[in-house]
């Protein structure tokens, strides 16, 4: 990580001519994957925008695809080779039909190729656990809104390409626009590159400790990992006060997660196994909450609709607006267009 | 140590698909394929959330996902709606045609060279209308046996 430390501290001694300066700090940039890899793409994404009516297809999408390997080595790998091989497999579908959403010449193309990045992230979300998430994507996503866009586009430009498909902004902005949004991308990847979270696993083995103290039957099965699903720590700044939140997996019984609330030794027991924290008042609440549980969209539901259900009342009522909206759009801006053809005539 | 790696895999896939969706929309110039790369753009930001929501075994990931879907689909109904006003005014689907409604002393940009028109076989054939028999050409009649 040592070039990268380079972007806040200034180790290298000055040169005297801007040129020495210059290459000097650029110097252990060039060389870095990451640079390559921004520029690779972007080069890739430039050949193969609409430019005058012609683009470098298939050159274009070999050195995008290289770039954006190049930017993907830089992550830690998934454990074990099937899932980093399914995992990459499906990203690389979504990838390819993204490409292709924004370089294709027709519309037409432009909205499949769309329907197949929506499919593309349904199942990155389902393999994640978000199996709801995951089937409503497909349904009003790719059911729904691509099929009206597809209804516009066919009402609108039903044959092939008209000049300003097959072409754009022009050369300069379209390279300028490539490099900005690979550049948005490459710098959320730095910043994850320089993440570790070797402090969550160790809280959360804390706690399963701590808790298999106090109630040892419940906490010792197993599947021991996933017992303690997560632990949120919330720090009061101003008056020193801790609360943690611990979450538990759906099997730990709702009397055992009662009782365990009630009881007194918790908090000491925790105060012991995590002294790394460091605050006059605790307050530690247990409760089961799982994302990944086998109910998954019957807890969705209920979070749904007992967390935030003025958020869901206030989204219904705004479908009605914006559907009374459209229509109103739509039926006024007929009555406008017709009354000032009549004005233009007579 | 696989949460961690997953959680950054996925961010990284929804950070690129942001990205393209910016260039999408920077780039086109046709009103429906800029409003596909903002569809593509939320759901970059989705993966984000759905990856975010189970790193921190949090619901309010999938939720905000859930809520992101609904305003997309309120969105998707009133912008084509204006795409289709618009249409109606200029014939066009071409934003560059609504570039008068730019700040003043901006430059207008016009178009230098428009590329060649596409062959005729490259258009769609259109079908004879149902119930009317096809006018027979008499160069068709003297080579085939049946016309």
């Amino acid at each position: 990580m040592r070039p990268y430390g380079m972007l806040f501290a200034d180790t290298s001694e000055p040169s005297a001519s801007s040129f020495g300066a210059i290459r000097d700090s650029l110097g252990p940039y060039l060389t870095l994957p990451v640079t390559w890899g921004i520029l690779l793409t972007t080069c890739g994404l430039w050949l193969m925008l609409p430019r005058r009516g012609k683009s470098g297809r298939t050159c274009g999408a070999l050195v995008t695809a290289a770039g954006i390997a190049m930017l993907a080595i830089q992550l830690r790998g998934l454990a074990g080779l099937s899932h980093q091989a399914a995992f990459w497999s499906l990203a690389a579908i979504t990838l390819f039909s993204a490409v292709a959403t924004i370089t294709s010449h027709n519309p037409v193309y432009c909205a499949i190729w769309f329907a197949l990045t929506l499919l593309g992230t349904a199942t990155l979300f389902v393999i994640h656990g978000a199996q709801f998430v995951g089937v409503a994507t497909v349904v009003v996503y790719a059911g729904a809104i691509v099929v009206t866009l597809l209804f516009v586009v066919m009402l609108a430009q039903p044959d092939g390409s008209a000049h300003y498909d097959r072409m754009s902004w022009g050369t300069v902005p379209t390279g300028v626009s490539a490099l900005a949004g690979v550049t948005l991308a490459a710098l959320v990847l730095i910043s994850l590159m320089r993440l570790s979270g070797d402090g969550r696993e160790q809280r959360r083995d804390s706690v399963l400790s701590a808790l298999q103290h106090l109630a040892p039957h419940d906490f010792s099965s197993q599947e021991e990992d996933n017992l303690v699903r997560s632990v949120q720590v919330v720090h009061a700044v101003d008056s020193d006060r801790l609360s943690l939140t611990i979450k538990l997996a759906g099997s730990i019984s709702s009397q055992t997660i009662a009782d365990l609330n009630q009881s007194s030794q918790l908090v000491e027991t925790l105060q012991r196994e995590l002294p790394e924290l460091q605050a006059d008042v605790w307050t530690v609440r247990c409760l089961s909450e799982d994302v990944l549980d086998h109910q998954h969209t019957a807890n969705l539901g209920g979070q749904l609709m007992a967390r935030h259900l003025i958020s869901l009342e206030v989204a219904g009522t705004l479908l009605l607006a914006a559907l009374v909206g459209a229509v109103a759009i739509v039926v006024q801006g007929r009555q406008k267009l017709e009354s000032s053809g009549a004005h233009a005539d007579g | 140590m696989d949460e961690l790696s997953l959680l950054q895999n996925y961010l990284l896939v929804g950070a690129l698909l942001f990205g393209l969706g910016t260039i999408g929309m920077l780039t086109r110039r046709n009103v429906i394929v800029m409003f596909l790369c903002v569809e593509m753009m939320l759901q970059g930001v989705s993966l984000s959330l759905v990856a975010w929501s189970r790193f921190h075994n949090d619901w309010g990931g999938q939720m905000f996902v859930l809520f992101i879907i609904a305003v997309a689909a309120c969105e998707a109904g009133i912008a084509l709606a204006l795409v289709l006003m618009l249409f109606k005014r200029s014939g066009v689907l071409d934003i560059a045609y609504w570039q008068t409604l730019h700040e003043d002393g901006q430059p207008t940009y016009v178009d230098r060279e428009i590329p060649e028109q596409l062959l005729e076989e490259k258009l769609w054939s259109q079908l004879t209308p149902a119930g009317v028999e096809p006018e027979k050409e008499s160069e068709d009649e003297r080579h085939r046996s049946f016309v």
